[in-house]
């Protein structure tokens, strides 16, 4: 397999263990942001090829690399920018309630 | 047949046209779309005739890379789910659609987009239909700005997120293994490559995004939150429609994989997730909580009777989820009427519901019959399905009957709410025609099940002509019991009930909980 796609599904799996391990609520944004950015690495791994060039490029379109997932992930990380502003704007709010940006503390917060 | 593209697009371009130009007649603007959605839809339904339903291409691309819209039979009759919720809803929030711009802006979005979900016919499409679909909902989970609903928003907003990043590293492997995402080529191309263990660990990510969105057993934390969380019309709609999606993913994909080996693994889950369901809605006493985890329990039985993927089970699985859909969805826009009205939340403390308003009460007495699944109601004909379509499996059959009683356990409980005296609501014509348009469908389905007869072209063997003397028995016996425990153990506060009643899964745990779950299917695929 490809160097590539392992160090993809390793940085989604750390992620993922950030997810189940931090404690705060703006480190569990930036561990699924790190998950879509692995995502992403996969994808595009999965489309390249050796010497490929870019799709966009003139003329030349001898050894291309696939442009589908490009244009996949672009929609992607349009969709993980908008959870990540809304998780935010959320996650202000609440701040502004809780005082606390703690799971544990906002869990015991509210009884 | 392009029709089926204005049942997307029109009510985006409505909920646009309302927020941008704030006319004066919106609640009318809104009338008029949903009624010309009716009539496509409608038109759709006359058209379909025999055949297994259209599907084009967006824009003239190849069907390899494009995106394809599919209206099949599933999708219709889901659709047409959908139209009648809206139609409902539409009529509950009359006066807040009018006032307030911003939520009949989402409100009118969000059928577009789920009527979108349900027609597309390519992995990447839904999931962008879904990521949309989650993003909607939570603002309209959080629209009521309090601190309890803030933090349900934000765990389901993030919760839901990860499961579908699992659905994108299963399409990844999909796409790299057959060089398509199109579901009717994948479906030819798949079958030759079932023995590929690639494609099986694809197929067990995709399973797991499903259950986070679905709500099964071990990850179903997030929905209890959101739907405690949502105002009614919010929590109608994610009881009644966006937890089924899932679902509909699996079945759609199911009929990509025909899994040959998680099927009674799924179906374990399923009964799993009703059990617990149950059993964690008997310990409530928080009236939106209780019919949340009732919802749980439901999902549980479609999940039990979906895994079939063919024949009775799921047809008794499509069966369920409209009943389901009818009277969940008819509880919660009661139920939030009336603590609308009294501000009391607490089955012990809502009284004389009955006094104040025998028109709701008897709408909401026949939503609970359906709910347990009284004979001559919607419910029974498909939990009957879903019982018989189950019955090789012996655990299962008999551990149905226990979901049954737990059932009528918990919906004894909630009938306490309609002794005593109280003061007299006005309920207004407006609200009562939404009552009547999710209680008619659910009767005519409760009577005559021509409509799935004609969705799934087969015909259904139902127990209404002659009830079998040995059911009437067995319903007369769970009855019994339901009140005994209920008597002897529900109503004295037995311990174990506070102990379900204050157990809280941190955010950290589920995701733990969501790994276990991915793990637990990759060993019982690869290893046992």
């Amino acid at each position: 397999m490809d160097f590539r796609i392992i160090m993809s599904l390793l940085t989604a799996a750390l992620g993922l263990y950030g997810l189940a391990m931090s404690k705060n609520i703006i480190k569990s944004i930036i561990c699924l942001q790190i998950m879509e950015s692995a995502i992403v690495l996969l994808y595009l791994s999965f489309a390249d090829k050796k010497n490929g060039i870019s799709p966009i490029h003139p003329g030349n379109l001898t050894n291309m690399v696939d442009p589908l997932p490009q244009a996949l992930m672009i929609t992607t990380i349009i969709i993980g920018s908008a959870i990540s502003a809304l998780a935010l704007m959320i996650s202000i709010k609440i701040y502004h309630h809780y005082e606390t940006l703690n799971w544990q503390e906002i869990m015991e917060k509210d009884g | 047949m392009t029709q089926t593209l204005f049942l997307i697009f029109l009510p985006i371009i409505t909920a646009v046209t309302i927020y941008s130009f704030k006319l004066k007649h919106i609640e009318k603007l809104v009338l008029i779309m949903q009624s010309s959605i009716t009539f496509i839809i409608l038109d759709t339904y006359t058209k379909i005739g025999h055949s297994q339903g259209f599907a084009f291409v967006l824009g003239g691309y190849s069907k390899v890379s494009g995106i394809e819209l599919k209206m099949d039979r599933i999708a219709l009759a889901f659709s047409i789910l959908a139209i009648i919720i809206w139609w409902a809803l539409i009529f509950y929030n009359y006066a807040k659609i009018k006032n307030d711009l911003r939520f009949g802006f989402f409100l009118i979005f969000l059928e577009g987009v789920f009527l979108g979900f349900l027609q597309a016919n390519d992995f990447f499409t839904i999931f962008v239909f879904i990521e949309l679909m989650t993003i909607i909902s939570t603002i309209l989970i959080v629209y009521k700005r309090d601190s309890y609903s803030f933090r349900a928003g934000f765990y389901y907003l993030l919760f839901n997120s990860i499961g579908m990043m699992f659905y994108l590293i299963g399409v990844a492997v999909i796409y790299q293994s057959i060089g398509t995402l199109n579901m009717t080529l994948a479906k030819e191309i798949l079958p030759s490559m079932f023995s590929n263990p690639f494609i099986q660990m694809s197929y067990i990510f995709i399973i797991v995004s499903m259950g986070v969105k679905s709500a099964f057993f071990p990850v179903y934390n997030w929905l209890p939150k959101a739907h405690g969380a949502a105002p009614a019309a919010v929590s109608a709609l994610l009881s009644g429609l966006l937890v089924k999606s899932g679902l509909y993913v699996f079945i759609k994909i199911g009929s990509v994989f025909q899994p040959w080996l998680l099927k009674e693994y799924l179906l374990y889950i399923g009964l799993i997730t009703s059990l617990s369901g149950t059993i964690f809605a008997i310990a409530q006493k928080d009236i939106k909580q209780l019919l949340a985890f009732s919802s749980i329990s439901q999902i549980g039985i479609m999940l039990m009777a979906i895994s079939r993927l063919s024949g009775y089970g799921l047809v008794g699985g499509v069966y369920h989820i409209f009943s389901h859909a009818f009277a969940k969805s008819l509880l919660f826009l009661t139920v939030g009427l009336i603590i609308n009205k009294t501000n009391k939340r607490r089955l012990n403390e809502i009284r004389g519901v009955y006094e104040s308003s025998p028109f709701m009460s008897i709408i909401m007495i026949l939503s609970l019959f359906s709910l347990i699944g009284l004979p001559l109601f919607s419910g029974y004909i498909s939990k009957d399905i879903v019982k018989y379509s189950v019955k090789d499996f012996g655990i299962a059959y008999l551990l149905f009957s226990f979901i049954n009683i737990g059932t009528l356990i918990y919906t004894l409980k909630f009938f306490q709410i309609f002794k005593g005296k109280g003061t007299k609501y006005n309920i207004n014509i407006k609200t009562k025609i939404s009552f009547l348009i999710l209680l008619i469908p659910a009767l005519i389905l409760g009577l005559n099940p021509t409509f799935i007869e004609n969705i799934f072209m087969i015909k259904i063997d139902y127990f209404f002509g002659n009830p079998n003397i040995i059911m009437i028995f067995e319903y007369f016996i769970f009855v019994v019991l339901a009140i005994f425990i209920n008597k002897n153990y529900v109503e004295k506060e037995h311990k174990i009930l506070y102990k379900l009643r204050h157990f809280n899964l941190s955010f950290e745990n589920s995701v733990f909980l969501l790994v276990i779950f991915l793990f637990s299917l990759i060993s019982f695929n690869f290893i046992i």
